[in-house]
């Protein structure tokens, strides 16, 4: 009988990590809280349809209602199979945190899968680093605009703008995508994306002196440039801002 | 073999790895049980299990003595809190656990020698492993299999408003072999932008209405929470429990949310 199995049941535990990164959230605990329990801010004024379960051999849907976060799994390790839970997210969604890391030497891993909504369109934004106008000194992950469009990361010290925008590599529906930038502590941003595993497409920017603080009310931001500005599209796994005194190569790791 | 410890494999600082187990080892579930009078004991309901300890140990190499107190402090803050542990041998499971004891030994030789063997010991007290990602299935009135692990699991259920208000809506666990384990009777009326997030663990439910939840215990009426438990599978490869809803009026839909144990 079920309710009283032989075997204990499981406690759906949630342990709070202690954070050896600066931010990291992972949909895979099916939770808008970081690793560290940081809540987060969940909003979409509507329902959206269509959204996959983890069925095997697919097909199988929900609507997400009125606020409900879109979970729903997929195929992150290229076997077929929907092993890997994500939040999708269109550009009526977004999801933020209170806070954000002072300015620093400091490196972004963003895993999403592209939906192809808005990498058409200019400014749509997956990632940033701002406050809820959008203003002032800041990170954020956009799209540069026009049907051949690619994807910038860009850095703000409040009055100039460095885009890293990528020459290279604009992925489809569909594709696994993981993003890596890297800020300096002198301010030059390395951005690299890759798509479906392959090497990574690269761009630089030139250095621009940190400022003293990120603009007042900056948060870290999903799917979002501000509080409603510049919405992105995609299916989110992981996002996870590290010191840069991590490499490269543990980025990729759970924290 | 190979030991993930927080998504890390310690790889940047160890220099090899050379023993790792207690990860293995099936942990005895232990019922309880009573004793009767003038005759022998009998079990009761409840079980319990007993926690395990996982040894990894490594090998260290560090360029000088002041590297290797380098090597220490970055370890330190590593094995701090509580950790994930994930072995090679099943990448898609976890262990949490937190450091127990880390023994350092000293090879025999020249002082200057910075080598040295370090010995970590988890202590887990929830001896089973989750899975690393979450299932999630689409529930409706049509019931649809929940796979399970070895373990029992409480699921996270949530049931969707809509248009035509879901009215008293009731969340069906069957066996494997199609009967009926339980049910979980709820009165309420889910109307749009309105969804019910039960939390069988806690056994806590909050009503959310356009994004602003509330605790609403009082719309359990009868039945039980359920459990996605192994038992009720008819084997470890299936047919897996299944779970259906059913209302009183209006089209029942939601979700469920869980993790597999082992």
């Amino acid at each position: 009988m079920s309710l009283n199995p032989s075997a204990p049941i499981v406690r759906d535990v949630d342990p709070r990590l202690l954070p050896s990164t600066l931010h990291h959230w992972r949909a895979s605990r099916a939770r808008l809280s970081t690793v560290v329990g940081l809540p987060g801010t969940f909003v979409r004024a509507s329902s959206v349809s269509g959204v996959a379960d983890g069925t095997p051999g697919g097909g199988v849907t929900y609507t997400a209602p009125h606020s409900f976060p879109a979970w729903s799994p997929r195929d992150w390790d290229n076997d077929g199979a929907a092993e890997a839970l994500g939040l999708l997210m269109g550009t009526a969604d977004r999801l933020s945190w209170a806070g954000a890391p002072p300015p620093q030497a400091m490196m972004l891993r963003l895993e999403i899968v592209e939906t192809g909504a808005v990498i058409g369109s200019a400014g749509g934004t997956l990632w940033s680093l701002r406050n809820d106008g959008a203003t002032g000194a800041g990170l954020w992950l956009d799209t540069s605009g026009t049907a051949s469009g690619r994807y910038r990361f860009n850095y703000s010290d409040g009055s100039t703008t460095r885009s890293a925008l990528l020459s290279s590599g604009r992925p489809t529906a569909g594709q696994r995508v993981v993003f890596e930038a890297e800020l300096s502590a002198a301010g030059a941003i390395a951005f690299r994306q890759s798509i479906e595993g392959a090497a990574p497409n690269t761009a630089t920017a030139a250095a621009l002196a940190l400022p003293a603080s990120w603009a007042s009310g900056a948060r870290i931001r999903l799917n979002s440039r501000g509080a409603s500005s510049n919405p992105g599209s995609a299916w989110y796994r992981v996002s996870k801002l590290l010191p840069a005194s991590v490499d490269w190569s543990l980025a990729a790791g759970v924290l | 073999m190979a030991a993930l410890i927080n998504g890390q494999s310690l790889e940047d600082v160890v220099f090899q790895a050379l023993d790792l187990s207690g990860h293995v080892a099936r942990s005895a579930v232990l019922w309880d049980a009573a004793a009767l009078a003038n005759g022998s004991a009998v079990f009761l309901q409840s079980a319990r299990t007993v926690g395990r300890r996982v040894r990894y140990s490594v090998e260290l190499r560090p360029a000088s003595l002041i590297e290797r107190v380098a090597v220490q402090d970055a370890l330190a803050r590593r094995l701090a809190g509580v950790l994930e542990l994930v072995t090679s041998d099943a990448p898609a499971r976890v262990l949490l656990g937190t450091l127990e004891e880390a023994t350092v030994g000293m090879p025999a030789g020249p002082i200057d020698n910075p080598l040295y063997l370090l010995d970590l010991v988890f202590n887990v007290p929830d001896p089973r492993r989750y899975d690393v990602e979450t299932q999630l299935r689409a529930l409706s009135s049509t019931p649809v299999a929940v796979p399970v692990g070895a373990g029992a699991t409480a699921p996270r259920i949530v049931l969707f408003g809509a248009a035509t208000a879901v009215v008293n809506p009731v969340v069906h666990l069957y066996r494997g072999d199609g009967e009926l384990a339980a049910s979980l009777e709820l009165v309420t009326s889910l109307g749009s932008n309105t969804w019910l997030d039960i939390d069988c663990q806690s056994e806590w439910v909050y009503r959310v209405a356009s994004g602003v939840a509330t605790l609403a215990l009082e719309v359990v009426a009868g039945g039980a929470f359920p459990i996605f438990s192994a038992e009720d599978a008819s084997t470890v490869a299936g047919p897996f429990p299944r779970v259906g809803l059913s209302s009183a009026s209006g089209t029942p839909t939601g979700v469920a949310l869980w993790r597999r144990t082992w």
